[in-house]
């Protein structure tokens, strides 16, 4: 299930807390923190900065947002909820969260950083376990049906990227 | 003032957001799922915790009563099997083990184990067909077979409730670091490693799906989804497949190695077998 913001839901929500002192607030808020606050925070900093990211599309067509929201709904393909809640998917369930929140993700990276990390993410964070959709590189044992290609192909590569740029 | 509205939004917000995840981060759930503490320092894991407590409240109870518990039909067939006369000497298993509740009770929990008769590490099921190729002249179970499933089924429930305990020592070290290496080493297309998911995320939800620990102690396990009897090294198939990796042989060296360190790293969990899991 994905947290559903709206004006009337952060207002139920701060009335709950609003008979509570700071003290209160920020103990309760320690005591839940473990794993669940790292998850609203993910949402707020991006998990890696300062690098670059791939400028150059790898196709010559537009990506389709629409196409790639597909994508990241489909096992077969990105398999995004997979690892990350995408409240962009709400009516798919159970979104996993081995990785952080794709909420507002087109507002912490530029799209050039978006395209890194969708091909590539090993390549700016060392010990990630996301998959590189677009690198066949240094892989071991892969099975024979998908030996030799990317996980997604560049065309659906930009499709991802246009549907992630769209969540700002 | 303004400073600490938000604090009580993000705060309140970050409860609400925990409770809408569900069971995957419900510290309430985690408090119900009994841990040990490992037997061995050099063990990753720092709390051992069955299959059993990271299934639903429902999964439980089918596995809990040996009547609603789906495996036991496999049990049944072990039962009739142990019992059937086989090759050219015209023996059943029964034959030479009487009572099996007590002449195979504990067999299983150390396994897998180096056997001197086939000079290397051996699992339960080759243990098995060791006996049938020696003892009763009858030709060997492949290893998927559903007869070598079901016996096997059969004497490792006898060890029901027993903490599994394997030696890694003298001609096992070897077996044991390739078991080790093939945990840690990541694979497929999807480039992962065992340990990725089941020392570093368990508990964690992979769309939906609550992430063990991958002990191999309830195994052979009925699992709910295919509706099956799985083995542990067709779960190994399974689960290379998952991360797009080329599937092993059942029976090759390298589950057999897996297989054993598996139930190092899960030593001193209860058999479970035959468990049920999602």
């Amino acid at each position: 299930m994905a947290w559903v913001h709206t004006p009337l839901t952060g207002l139920l929500v701060a009335m709950m807390f609003a008979a509570a002192t700071p003290a209160q607030a920020q103990a309760v808020c320690k005591k839940k923190a473990n794993g669940y606050f790292k998850l609203v925070i993910a949402s707020a900093a991006p998990a890696v900065t300062g690098f670059e990211g791939i400028a150059t599309p790898f196709t010559q067509s537009l990506g389709d947002p629409e196409r790639g929201r597909l994508i990241a709904a489909q096992a077969e393909k990105g398999n995004c909820l997979a690892c990350h809640q995408i409240p962009q998917l709400r009516e798919e369930k159970n979104h996993g969260d081995l990785g952080p929140s794709l909420e507002r993700v087109g507002s912490r990276y530029t799209e050039a950083q978006l395209r890194q990390l969708v091909a590539n993410t090993r390549a700016v964070i060392a010990n990630t376990i996301m998959p590189s959709y677009y690198s066949a590189e240094g892989l071991n044992r892969v099975q024979a049906s998908h030996q030799g290609k990317t996980i997604l192909s560049a065309q659906e590569v930009e499709d991802v990227v246009a549907f992630l740029k769209m969540m700002k | 003032m303004r400073l600490a509205l938000s604090a009580y939004l993000m705060a309140a917000a970050a409860l609400i957001l925990a409770a809408s995840l569900g069971m995957a981060s419900s510290p309430l759930l985690a408090q119900q799922r009994k841990s040990i503490a490992p037997l061995d320092r050099d063990n990753p894991l720092k709390e051992l915790i069955s299959g059993y407590y990271f299934g639903a409240l429902r999964t439980r109870a089918l596995q809990d009563d040996d009547f609603d518990n789906p495996g036991f039909a496999w049990y049944d067939t072990g039962e009739k099997q142990w019992a059937q006369q086989d090759g050219a000497e015209k023996r059943a298993c029964a034959s030479c083990h009487e009572d099996p509740a007590n002449t195979m009770r504990g067999k299983a929990a150390s396994y897998p184990k180096f056997s001197s008769a086939a000079g290397k590490v051996i699992t339960l099921e080759q243990r098995i067909n060791l006996c049938r190729e020696a003892n009763m002249k009858a030709t060997p179970w492949p290893y998927g077979s559903s007869e070598l499933l079901a016996t096997a089924v059969f004497i490792r429930a006898k060890s029901r409730g027993l903490p599994v305990d394997v030696a890694i020592d003298g001609p096992a070290k070897a077996v044991f670091d390739l078991g080790r290496s093939e945990y840690e080493t990541k694979i497929g297309q999807l480039n992962m490693a065992c340990a990725d998911c089941h020392d570093k995320r368990y508990g964690q939800s992979y769309r939906g799906e609550i992430i063990t620990q991958g002990h191999s102690n309830g195994f052979p396990t009925y699992q709910l989804r295919p509706q099956a009897m799985t083995s542990l090294h067709q779960q190994f198939r399974s689960c290379n497949l998952l991360v797009r990796a080329e599937p092993r042989e059942l029976g090759s060296d390298e589950y057999v190695a897996l297989e054993l360190y598996l139930a190092w790293r899960g030593r001193g969990l209860p058999i479970e077998t035959p468990a049920v899991r999602r």
